[in-house]
This record gives C-alpha cells, sequence and structure tokens, in this order.
C-alpha cells in the first residue's frame, strides 16, 4: 500500500483518534493488562512496559501501512484503535499475514465501557476504513465467548463467517456497514 | 407524588428491563453499566433508542454518554422535562 500516513488524525463522532507516540505506552499498557481488556484479546499474556516499548518500535519502523490510534473524549484518553490492512500471507515476513483488513478497538477508560461511545469510536474507524481508505470489505476476529463483541459488530453489520476452536471469524463489506450506520445514526446524532 | 411521576418510574423501570433483558428487582437507582453482563455498549443503544421513544425526546449524544448509572439517567431525563 502507498503512504496514506497522512490521514493520521480523525476529529469525529465526539472524538479525537490521532496517531499513538512512545507518551501514550503507560497508558496503553495500563489498558492492555487491565482483566477487563486482556481476557477478551487474542494474546491474554501480561505484558511489560519494555515489550509494550518494543512492539511500538516495530510499528513505526516495520508495519508502516497499520494504523495505531489513542482516542480522546472531551480531551481525555480513553481508548485505543486500529486498522491494519490486508497483508500477503504468502509473501509478507509477518507470520500473521492476513487476506482482508482487520480493525480492532477498545474503550479502556472504566467510566465509558458499556456506553455507546464504543459505537461513536467503531463509526470513526469504520468511516476512515470505508470512506478514507476506500476499503471494500474487511475482517474481524473475537473469541467465541465474548458475545458482547459480537453482538456490538452485529450491529456495525459484520456477518458470521465461522466458529473455529474458540474463535470467530466476522467479515464486514461496505454496503453492510453504510446500511448498519443509517441505523445507529438514528441514536447517535452528531 | 403525583400520578404522571408514578407512572413514569414504571415506564422507565419497563425500558430497562426491556433494553437490559434483566427482571425489575435488579433494577434500582445504583444499578451501573458494565455492572452486569448485560449492560454493555450494545445494550446501551437499544436503551438509548427505547428511552427516546417511551418518552418522546432526542437526547444530545453527551448526555447519552454521560448515563452511567439508573440514577444519573433520571437526572438526564429530567433535562427533558421527564419528571420523577
Amino acid at each position: 500500500m502507498n503512504n496514506i500516513r497522512p490521514f493520521q488524525e480523525i476529529n469525529a463522532y465526539r472524538l479525537k483518534l490521532r496517531a499513538i507516540t512512545e507518551n501514550d505506552l503507560e497508558q496503553l499498557l495500563f489498558w492492555r493488562n487491565s482483566p477487563e481488556i486482556r481476557n477478551n484479546m487474542l494474546s491474554q499474556n501480561i505484558i511489560t512496559l519494555e515489550e509494550q516499548k518494543k512492539w511500538f518500535q516495530s510499528i513505526m519502523n516495520e508495519h508502516l501501512d497499520d494504523f495505531h490510534f489513542i482516542v480522546e473524549y472531551k480531551e481525555s484518553l480513553v481508548g485505543y484503535a486500529n486498522y491494519k490492512p490486508a497483508k500477503n500471507i504468502i509473501h509478507d515476513s509477518d507470520s500473521q499475514g492476513y487476506e482482508k483488513g482487520q480493525t480492532g478497538l477498545y474503550i479502556g477508560e472504566k467510566k465509558y465501557r458499556g456506553t455507546v461511545l464504543a459505537y461513536c469510536l467503531a463509526l470513526a474507524l469504520l468511516d476512515f476504513v470505508f470512506l478514507e481508505l476506500n476499503e471494500k470489505e474487511i475482517d474481524a476476529v473475537v473469541l467465541e465467548h465474548n458475545q458482547a463483541a459480537i453482538r456490538f459488530n452485529e450491529k456495525l453489520g459484520y456477518k458470521m463467517l465461522s466458529n473455529e476452536e474458540g474463535l470467530t471469524s466476522m467479515n464486514l463489506k461496505r454496503a453492510n456497514y453504510f446500511e448498519a450506520k443509517n441505523e445507529l445514526l438514528k441514536t447517535i446524532r452528531v | 407524588m403525583s400520578n404522571e411521576i408514578l407512572n413514569n418510574d414504571q415506564r422507565l423501570m419497563d425500558v430497562f428491563c426491556n433494553a437490559l433483558s434483566v427482571s425489575e428487582t435488579m433494577i434500582n437507582d445504583d444499578l451501573e453499566y458494565n455492572s452486569i453482563q448485560q449492560w454493555d455498549s450494545t445494550a446501551h443503544m437499544a436503551l438509548v433508542a427505547q428511552l427516546e421513544a417511551e418518552f418522546d425526546i432526542m437526547m444530545d449524544i453527551d448526555d447519552i454518554i454521560d448515563m452511567s448509572s439508573v440514577g444519573k439517567c433520571k437526572e438526564i431525563l429530567k433535562k427533558y422535562n421527564v419528571e420523577f
């Protein structure tokens, strides 16, 4: 993919999504290691600040097509989102390559977990993916036990693909997203 | 206490029970979002849609996000002239 880094800040649905910096790492680590977030991640081990810094260096130096955002609401940090465009499984040195782009997000700030703010974040991120990056479809993989995430994705227009070995694979097509978005905007009026 | 206020309490109770799929015994002013499994982002979305339909109001998004408990919900609804 060509250099698309200029789209590094998104202001939408009352949220600001900006590229993460080294200064955000401790906050991200705190959220990432909290049981509420960690128990729903594909990789559930507790990570150290050193590991977090290594991860940051890898996204800055190696995975240049990926987007990693820290999320602000009313000038406070509230969560994290990413978008990883499709990578060629055969030729990519990253063994976790995938055929379609994938999003990830969470609201880390306890005060706002379980609120529609998660939908605001999803809409901001998916608008970016479908309108700015012009993707046609994307995938999501969530833990099968994470029914809240599955219901959340379905509300955004994702369709279930498969359930295998504790993982649920889902797919979101552009048209399905915009149909779902129209429904959501009846409640989220910004 | 007027009948209208009593009625609004019951209407609010019914909306919460329906949106969160829980029994009336679980609903009290101290019930906070994310304190029970049923109150997640999707349930919160359903709750807001049903509150707006039931009380014929349109809430500001910041009020919606701020609706952190049943008690807080009542406070916010008062801004939209729903009395409790």
